[in-house]
């Protein structure tokens, strides 16, 4: 059984925008930034850093702010799913964990209280903190015009948008940003087609599995879905997570009726797609709350995640 | 089920827009998968040597890297060197001095340093190999091999090795294909900068015999400074021609302290002090 049990509160310490240093090293605790353009492909420094996981899973979905009901269920949902709830006991293989590899503040750096919330992005750095085994990597697109040192110069900013301050994920071990050209900024999502390469390339050396777990989401997410199922990964849909996961299950279940409209379209055409649909059966849909952590911990189990 | 691997798995790069186009990503995350973080690079003689010093060398230098406990990342040439078919065996084969594809079973290859990664692969050992192979004239599928080297005035020709694992064949580019043997030293140091850079190796040169391409390598690896992670060199003293005459050579020795020297008897003891090898 992974040990560590941590609360919401100890995570996302209120008050601290951790500090993220620009540095390349190695091993040490600072988060190492890579900065790609879309066309230069996956950069060897981003892989030399891959090599020896057992497999690795992407977590994708919301990184809107919701309220801290939403957080902490699913803050708790991951934490129970990887073996850090005594009352789940499970033991995860080293394998990588990757998201997009940001933060997303509760206020401005330059505010009292810069403190996280609980989005899909902070879960690999939750899954290291119950087992530090665990490799984690992010992937981001630069769509702030410019990178910027804020709040005193304690934290590396990465995108304003109007109502919250995104920064680079202090949990994590490597970021790497995809950029069009040093002039040209991404949409979001920039990396989309980009870190799906990353995966098969670790799939293709035979270290393990790549798998995708996602957890609500807007039209973002439901471009991953297609992306995933493309490739054929392994994926896992949380019933009841929200919005574009939602609507997938739905989807699924031939219950188009119930789709949200926004979601529409893009799983239309989706599901339209003859390369998309033979791999749907690359889908697991599990519970978000109940016994939902222990399906994930199955599935985890059927893909070679569990030690 | 995944299935076994056959044969040797051929990357094709070219190397005219950068060098670093000759990187396979894949087998730069296979190589950083290796479970020490250590690169061996294996360079030196292979045409020159008798065939019972070829065959010696390369169990010699898969046992001393471990053999079955080989942890490292190595990188070696992929080649095999053939001795032409005697006359008379079939027109096919006499007019082309090379074996046909019915006779291609004849082959008897010339052992040299760069079998060790096929020693190490016969020993599935966990370290991960990968052989490096530039196109010398423009390669050539014939008689079930594909050719890299065909000169008309040697008694051999050069096949890219169905033994390796691993091959990455080099180009500068489709439209001109040829390389030098230079180019195959030059490659593997890009994969070894990455992984010493992004991937904290120490890394290592391992010289046994060799001619003037060896001596090439050593004299480009030997001046390459790196303050806290030396581009270590060990010569084998007795393995003959430039591995021998380098360890000999003191003043330029005595300039280069990252490079060190050991008789073919050390080798094992040596690379285990020197980290190369399990503790």
């Amino acid at each position: 059984m992974n040990s560590l049990q941590i609360s919401y509160d100890d995570f996302f310490v209120p008050g601290k925008g951790r500090r993220v240093t620009v540095a390349s090293d190695h091993g040490s605790n600072r988060v190492a930034l890579v900065i790609s353009n879309t066309t230069e492909g996956v950069p060897f420094s981003v892989l030399v850093r891959c090599g020896g996981m057992a497999g690795i899973i992407n977590f994708a979905g919301a990184t809107a702010r919701s309220d801290r009901r939403e957080q902490e269920r699913q803050f708790y949902f991951f934490q129970s799913m990887f073996g850090g709830n005594p009352d789940m006991p499970f033991r995860t293989a080293n394998f990588g964990a990757m998201s997009g590899g940001t933060r997303v503040l509760k206020s401005s750096l330059n505010e009292a209280d810069p403190t996280g919330i609980m989005t899909i992005v902070e879960v690999p750095g939750l899954l290291h903190r119950i087992n530090p085994g665990i490799r984690t990597l992010g992937h981001a697109p630069r769509t702030a015009e410019t990178l910027g040192y804020e709040g005193d110069h304690s934290s590396f900013s990465i995108a304003d948008e109007a109502d919250a301050k995104v920064i680079a994920n202090p949990d994590i071990h490597l970021l790497w940003l995809v950029q069009k050209n040093a002039s040209d900024t991404s949409e979001w999502d920039g990396d989309v087609q980009l870190y799906p390469e990353l995966m098969e390339i670790i799939q293709s050396t035979g270290s393990g599995t790549a798998a995708q777990v996602f957890w609500s989401g807007g039209g973002v997410t439901a471009k991953e879905i297609a992306v995933s199922l493309k490739y054929g990964f392994p994926i896992l849909l949380p019933r009841g997570s929200g919005r574009v996961v939602d609507s997938m299950v739905q989807a699924l279940d031939d219950a188009w009726h119930k789709v949200e409209n926004v979601h529409r379209e893009a799983l239309e055409e989706l599901f339209a797609t003859p390369a998309l649909t033979r791999n749907l059966d690359c889908i697991t849909v599990i519970d978000s709350d109940g016994n939902g952590p222990r399906q994930g911990q199955r599935w985890l189990e059927q893909h070679g995640f569990a030690a | 089920m995944r299935r076994p691997s056959i044969g040797t798995q051929l990357r094709m790069c070219s190397i005219s827009i950068a060098r670093t186009d000759a990187i396979s990503r894949r087998d730069l995350v296979r190589l950083a998968s290796s479970p020490m973080q250590v690169t061996v690079r294996v360079t030196g003689g292979a045409g020159n040597m008798a065939t019972e010093e070829g065959e010696e060398s390369a169990i010699f230098l898969a046992s001393a890297l471990g053999g079955a406990a080989c942890e490292a990342s190595v990188l070696a040439g992929a080649t095999t060197i053939v001795k032409r078919p005697v006359p008379g065996i079939c027109d096919e084969c006499d007019n082309a001095r090379m074996y046909c594809r019915r006779h291609a079973g004849n082959i008897v290859p010339h052992p040299g340093v760069m079998d060790v990664l096929s020693r190490l692969a016969e020993l599935q050992a966990p370290g991960k190999t990968i052989g490096i192979t530039p196109t010398i004239s423009p390669p050539v599928y014939w008689g079930a091999s594909i050719i890299i080297e065909d000169n008309p005035d040697d008694d051999f020709y050069t096949i890219v090795s169905d033994r390796t694992p691993v091959c990455v064949l080099v180009q500068f580019s489709s439209d001109r294909p040829g390389l030098t043997w230079d180019d195959e030293w030059q490659v593997c140091l890009d994969y070894m900068q990455l992984l010493r850079d992004e991937g904290s190796h120490r890394s290592l040169h391992l010289v046994y015999n060799g001619g003037q391409t060896t001596r090439n390598e050593v004299l480009h690896v030997a001046e390459l400074t790196s303050v806290d992670n030396p581009w270590q060199v060990l010569l084998i003293e007795d393995s003959g021609r430039e591995a021998t005459a380098l360890t000999n050579d003191l003043a330029w020795r005595k300039a280069h302290p990252q490079v060190t020297s050991c008789k073919k008897n050390e080798l094992g003891s040596v690379l285990h002090e020197m980290g190369f090898t399990p503790r």
